[in-house]
């Protein structure tokens, strides 16, 4: 079977054909698909090369032994997103003990700051793209999740094991330390 | 990323009908970032106040019907706090109120890999169990 014959169609045709014809081998090309891009979200979480192409291998394989769960109602490509979200938190949480209460109980935010339109106009984003690495690394993934790959609040929900209203209350709380932060530092 | 920053900082300006922030208005003063949405026939505000985070849902004629709190551990009555740690670390807590019946919503880390969500009554009673 040639794969370049399969190549045009959209993932959740693949997907159908995969379950339904059990033409495995068409899983190649969704792999190379997003193979690079699950690799850059992996990096950006666990900041360590070969450990993050480690973890790609995984969440490919875990995924193709999930994909008869796969249900449509997002894309492919979210769902790909929530298990890598999932698998990255769950190996910082578990390797490195990371405690988001712990550290969130020692990291009261002194001033939730009101956000204005100017902030947007103001805003030097270099400045926050450092901001985002001193945050919690659960945090930084609520606010990629939410405000880079557009997940839904059930899918964020589903990746970090918590209440759609916890999702909900942390990404607030993640939003206002990231713009308190900025505003400490950068106060001019 | 530049476009994830400005999603980031972009402020909602989704207004629910008059009576609705009224009804918002009448319930909490001074709240900070107010978020709305739709959620069914109900309106939903995701808000700061007095630096904690709230989530409150409001009927078509701006009655509140329900009330979620951001709870720390220890802000948490002591036997509903042992009653949630016989099922394992307790890693997070909402305060429900809606109507007469108030309850927690906690979260509970059984293992690495495994979380317990547990809904119990003020008078200490489960009321749901859920492995997330």
């Amino acid at each position: 079977m040639h794969l370049d014959n399969y190549k045009s169609l959209k993932d959740e045709e693949i997907i159908s054909i995969i379950l339904q014809e059990h033409k495995t081998e068409l899983f190649e090309i969704l792999y190379q698909r997003y193979s690079r891009k699950v690799l850059d979200k992996c990096y950006t979480l666990l900041k360590h090369r070969e450990l993050a192409e480690e973890s790609r291998q995984n969440i490919f394989e875990k995924t193709y032994e999930k994909l008869n769960t796969f249900k449509g109602t997002a894309s492919f490509l979210s769902w790909l997103y929530s298990i890598t979200y999932n698998y990255c938190i769950d190996y910082l949480r578990n390797k490195n003990k990371l405690h988001y209460p712990e550290w969130n109980s020692n990291h009261e935010i002194p001033e939730i700051i009101e956000e204005s339109q100017d902030d947007q106009e103001e805003i030097n984003y270099e400045r926050l793209v450092k901001i985002l690495e001193m945050i919690h690394p659960e945090e930084k993934a609520l606010l990629l999740m939410k405000y880079s790959d557009n997940l839904s609040i059930q899918q964020i929900g589903q990746a970090l094991r918590i209440s759609e209203s916890a999702t909900k209350m942390r990404i607030k709380r993640a939003k206002a330390r990231v713009l308190f932060i900025y505003k400490e530092i950068y106060k001019d | 990323m530049k476009s994830f920053y400005q999603k980031l900082l972009k402020k909602d300006f989704h207004l629910p009908p008059r009576q609705v922030t009224e009804g918002f208005a009448k319930n909490f003063n001074n709240p900070v970032n107010t978020e709305w949405h739709k959620v069914g026939d109900h309106y939903e505000a995701l808000f700061h106040h007095e630096n904690i985070e709230k989530l409150a849902f409001f009927n078509a004629l701006g009655q509140m019907t329900e009330i979620r709190t951001n709870q720390t551990v220890s802000e948490l009555p002591e036997p509903i706090n042992d009653t949630a740690s016989r099922q394992g670390e307790i890693m997070n807590v909402i305060y429900i109120q809606k109507g007469s019946q108030n309850s927690y919503e906690i979260i509970v880390k059984q293992t690495d890999f495994t979380r317990k969500l547990i809904l119990i009554s003020e008078d200490n009673e489960i009321l749901k169990t859920e492995i997330l």
